[in-house]
């Protein structure tokens, strides 16, 4: 038998068990690393007249390699309050105006994006803050 | 952790997360480099323990020569400690705070 490290849950046999999802740790399988974590701001505008403006902010973590990334947003002024976040991307719609909100990357850049696109000019422009929050893994992504 | 501001208004751009950051953490960036600066606070072992929880020096050895430490006891390196320790448990609520750029001290909003 190939030795192996198992690390089961509370109840379940190291020696026999064989189902992954009563494991909490296998030398068999891959898992995700913990890299960083972090939270980002973005200011933006909505109600800015008929139009579309684009907004970025970056995170630089130079990994040598294209990671693993799992990022949220959460904007209380849309999303019921504070500490409800969402996963990226997010398309919010309405009668007046679309927002996407969406992160991309690669070896040594995460960009946060925020576009709105105005369809109605209606009231006055209105400043709002993105917050996202962002995991970086050890884990290459193998796509670059 | 790392709190990235804008040097003139003090406003906080984003942040990353951890008590211990290694060069990995430190190469990063948030927003314009020329834009924002940062705050750096790392933690730092204070107390240390062997593994029945007794408190003993850092350089403890036993009789065999062999470091007897099993655990330690951390805290933030700043004149803002309990500040830092309540961020560590609740790192969103940074945001209810911005950077006085002259002090580089956290200040409530």
């Amino acid at each position: 038998m190939a030795e192996k490290i198992v690390i089961v849950k509370s109840g379940y046999n190291a020696l026999t068990e064989s189902v992954p999802n009563n494991m909490i740790f296998s030398s068999d399988y891959n898992t995700l690393k913990y890299g960083t974590s972090g939270t980002v701001n973005l200011n933006y505008v909505t109600n800015n007249g008929i139009r579309t403006d684009t907004y970025t902010v970056t995170v630089t973590f130079s990994a040598g390699f294209s990671p693993v990334i799992f990022a949220y947003i959460n904007d209380d002024s849309y999303f019921g309050g504070t500490g409800v976040y969402l996963p990226l991307p997010y398309h919010s719609q309405s009668i007046a105006r679309a927002e996407d909100f969406q992160h991309f990357w690669d070896e040594n850049v995460l960009t946060f994006q925020v576009t709105v696109s105005n369809g109605l000019a209606v009231g006055s422009p209105v400043s709002r803050t993105a917050h996202f929050k962002y995991f970086i893994f050890k884990n290459e992504t193998g796509l670059v | 952790m790392i709190i990235y501001f804008d040097k003139k208004t003090g406003d906080i751009v984003g942040t990353v997360e951890g008590r211990i950051h290694d060069e990995s953490h430190l190469g990063m960036w948030i927003g314009d480099k020329e834009q924002n600066d940062r705050i750096i606070v790392q933690y730092k072992a204070v107390k240390w323990y062997d593994k029945d929880g007794n408190e003993v020096p850092q350089n403890a050895l036993d009789s065999e020569g062999h470091s007897v430490v099993y655990a330690a006891d951390f805290e933030p390196q700043t004149e803002q400690k309990d500040l830092f320790v309540e961020l560590d448990k609740k790192p969103a609520k940074i945001y209810k705070y911005k950077v006085d750029p002259k002090t580089k001290l956290l200040i409530a909003k």
